[in-house]
């Protein structure tokens, strides 16, 4: 199966570039702009804390195994791979044939560098660390054998190896470039680093000698594409202008607004790739006051129309989510995505039951005014909006709701102390064990501040199970108890919004959302 | 009645009262006044008449209307209407400037009277302390305390109150220690007067005209710096409507909908203009030395 399913993929997406292809010859001496959503905290795939980081990896970098969109993990630097029957060793076969961009060679001890690496705490990894769970140990066998070795199972290690956090960095410039190794990425990829003005642009060139590359995509060998621009320009107008005046081939992150009125215009290929994970969602805060009471966070689901929200928010350009893990993730869940549906009246019998009374404009208890504070990030674009719009929502079912628009580190801070109601956000994430940063006790991201020992016990037997239907049972027990307890609202699905100029072709991503540019190709 | 010398203040005043008829034939003055009553009226009168528009009604279905009969500025991203929430925005600011120069203004004035009057250690203190105020450029002082104090209107009134501070107390020091040494000052402390009585009745209305002059002028960078906060998110939180804030609201929208940027950006403009040209004019009626600087 692990063989066959590629082999089938690779067969596939390769009469679809095929057909392209015969249209028009690709120009190999292409260079294009892309027009970037975000600055990077740091190029460093083992240190980044960025969604948007990962896709600019994914270019530079390779990772063991490629994750297809829809989550099959298929050889990339590894031909073919192995899990002990007590799920506690993972054997890695490595392709003989890889070299860095600095001429360093690809082996063995390369992969046991790189997760010494991601594993020194010295290292301060932020996601990475967190991918690799219990397995934490590298051994090199062979000189092209490599050996990862779990305290306990972790059933999402295969997914999560695919994810571009998980990338393999030279270990010369590990050893190097030490703390400025953001600066200085050095990978297998597609495409090698250039230069890179931080906070501006970063330009990246085709790798010559790039004879491997995930099969999957449909395209192995030298990239098509000579060179790339990432430009960041934060302004979503600046974007916008910028791509439609041609200045930029591709756009990132289009705000809604602009996606339906370019997609009207029919001028441009619009590309929709899903981030998957938990979509953008609202922990609600169940450790303070008032929304420790669990009537008043169901009152709020009821409440908040997501249709309203994401209509005035983003032009409705992306579709409602009703379960904690978003549509298009292995463990979602159909069956819940009717617990809560938009009914403001709902919403005031529930308050109303749990002994809520409404003398004036807002519900009250015990004297104590039904306050929510929302909290958003003031420098995004859409998390004030998104705020706003439910603000809109509860302040009509009489709460009174606040927002507080706050400077990333001062968002954060409020949130992990308890401070705020709820904030909307995004998680990213290939396997359903994403809601363990969420919802186990002394998690940094545990801001619905909420713990069950049910729960708990739910989300640790996921990571040891391997057997998808027994994962799916166990993952369904566990989000339902997250819509029962209403400690979660989920929003929206995640979809980076992308637009390109309709001379690029074959522009995919891997699974979890992650822009890969080096099976595309701009026609002449 | 007084047994002291009559101040040259007096007659100042009077010779300022007997030229108001003359000042408000000064062009500019002129200008600026129509400007600000005219906005005046319509951001602290139109409410009035406005009552039973909800400016903060959202409504999925009219977002980004153009203007039209219905809504005269169109609507913004969330629906609401645009009119409603300019007039109200713009009691915000100009409501907030307003606040802000009061605050620097009082604030500033006492430390510079007492700094420039006193002088001494007390003197030293004071001006170190506001030379190291000046230091800081002053948007970035805004950010810092207001990042520190939280968001909000009145945290950020606070912050833009605090650079306004250090530039009152040192323009006013200086005046003071000039007029603190002029004979009527001595006559008075020689008949006896307290400190505070001749810094209250001498030297505070001899300074006077460079306060007003310095007030008029930083009533429009306020009410910018008002806005700039509400632009970046930091001063009134949603959905109080206030102009920099509304500005923000539409920048990402402008090829689409030019007019929730148009609208706030040109009466704030308007505003800022109008208050320049009536400090320039009260500053050649009032301080004829810095007229001709």
């Amino acid at each position: 199966m692990q063989n066959f399913l590629p082999k089938l993929l690779a067969a596939c997406a390769f009469a679809l570039v095929g057909q392209q292809a015969a249209a028009a010859p690709p120009d190999l001496d292409a260079k294009i702009t892309v027009g970037w959503g975000q600055p990077f905290d740091t190029l460093n795939p083992a240190t980044t804390g960025n969604r948007n980081v990962g896709p600019i990896d994914a270019n530079i970098f390779d990772t063991l195994v490629w994750l297809t969109p829809d989550f099959k993990v298929t050889p990339d630097l590894a031909s073919s791979w192995a899990v002990s029957p007590d799920g506690l060793i993972y054997t890695f076969k490595l392709r003989e044939d890889v070299t860095f961009h600095d001429g360093t060679p690809f082996d063995a001890a390369a992969v046991v560098a790189n997760v010494d690496y991601i594993t020194n705490k010295d290292t301060q990894s932020k996601i990475s660390l967190n991918l690799m769970g219990p397995c934490a140990s590298a051994v090199a066998t062979s000189k092209y054998t490599v050996q990862l070795t779990c305290t306990a199972p972790y059933a999402p290690l295969l997914a999560q190896l695919g994810e571009p956090y998980m990338a393999i960095q030279s270990p010369k410039a590990i050893r190097e470039y030490g703390k400025d190794l953001g600066l200085h990425p050095t990978g297998t990829g597609p495409f090698s680093f250039v230069s890179y003005q931080p906070g501006q642009s970063l330009v990246l060139k085709r790798n010559e000698a790039y004879k491997w590359g995930p099969a999957a995509t449909g395209h192995t060998g030298p990239p098509d594409i000579a060179q790339i621009t990432f430009q960041i320009v934060s302004s979503a107008q600046a974007r916008v202008s910028q791509f439609q005046t041609g200045q930029s081939d591709v756009m990132q992150e289009t705000p809604g607004v602009f996606w339906n009125a370019l997609r009207k215009m029919d001028r441009y290929t619009a590309i929709e790739v899903p981030i998957t994970g938990m979509g953008i969602f609202a922990p609600i805060n169940a450790g303070s006051f008032p929304t420790n009471d669990i009537a008043v966070r169901k009152a709020i689901q009821y409440a908040v129309d997501k249709a309203g929200v994401i209509q005035l928010a983003d032009a409705g350009a992306h579709p409602v989510s009703n379960t904690p893990l978003a549509k298009g993730m292995v463990d979602y869940d159909a069956s819940l995505e009717n617990s809560y549906p938009y009914d403001p009246a709902k919403a005031e019998a529930t308050l109303k039951a749990a002994g809520w009374t409404k003398p004036g404009e807002f519900w009250e208890k015990d004297g104590q005014r039904l306050t929510i504070k929302i909290s958003a990030i003031a420098t995004s674009a859409e998390s004030p909006l998104m705020a706003q719009a439910i603000q809109g929502y509860l302040r009509k079912v009489g709460m009174d709701a606040n927002v507080f628009q706050m400077a990333t580190p001062a968002w954060l801070a409020a949130n992990i102390k308890g401070d705020m109601s709820l904030a909307a956000l995004q998680y990213i994430a290939v396997d359903s064990d994403a809601l363990h940063l969420w919802f186990l006790p002394d998690q940094y991201f545990n801001w619905s501040h909420y713990t069950n020992p049910t729960l708990t016990d739910l989300i640790l037997q996921g990571q040891k199970e391997s057997d998808p239907a027994k994962r799916f049972a166990i993952y369904a027990k566990a989000q339902k108890i997250l819509m029962d307890e209403a400690v979660i609202m989920p929003i929206r699905q995640n979809i980076d919004l992308i637009m390109t100029t309709r001379k690029l072709t074959g522009l995919t991503w891997s699974g979890g959302g992650f822009e890969y540019f080096g099976a595309a190709s701009m026609s002449k | 009645m007084h047994a002291e010398p009559v101040a040259n203040d007096s007659a100042d005043a009077v010779r300022a009262r007997g030229s108001l008829l003359r000042a408000l034939q000064h062009r500019s003055l002129l200008v600026g006044v129509v400007i600000c009553v005219l906005l005046g009226l319509l951001v602290f009168v139109l409410p009035m008449v406005m009552r039973g528009v909800d400016l903060n009604a959202q409504n999925p279905m009219a977002t980004f209307s153009p203007p039209s009969r219905q809504h005269l500025m169109g609507t913004d991203a969330f629906g609401r209407d645009l009119l409603a929430r300019v007039v109200y925005g713009g009691r915000t600011t100009i409501a907030a400037s307003i606040c802000v120069v009061l605050l620097g203004c009082v604030f500033g004035t006492t430390l510079g009277l007492i700094a420039g009057f006193f002088g001494g250690a007390i003197g030293f203190v004071i001006m170190r302390m506001v030379d190291l105020l000046l230091a800081f450029p002053g948007i970035l002082l805004a950010l810092a305390v207001s990042a520190v104090l939280g968001p909000g209107l009145v945290n950020g009134v606070i912050a833009i109150a605090i650079i306004l501070v250090p530039i009152y107390a040192r323009l006013v020091a200086g005046a003071t220690a000039e007029v603190r040494h002029l004979p009527y000052v001595d006559a008075a402390v020689t008949l006896g007067s307290g400190s505070w009585r001749i810094i209250l009745r001498h030297v505070l209305p001899n300074v006077s005209p460079a306060i007003i002059v310095l007030t008029t002028t930083w009533l429009g960078v306020a009410s910018l710096w008002i806005a700039a906060l509400g632009f970046i998110g930091l001063g009134v939180q949603p959905p109080t409507p206030e102009w920099g804030a509304i500005l923000n609201d539409g920048q990402n929208y402008i090829t689409l909908a030019w007019w929730i940027t148009v609208f706030p950006g040109m009466f704030l403009s308007l505003f800022v203009v109008g208050v320049n040209l009536i400090g320039d004019g009260l500053r050649d009626e009032l301080d004829p030395t810095l007229a001709r600087l």
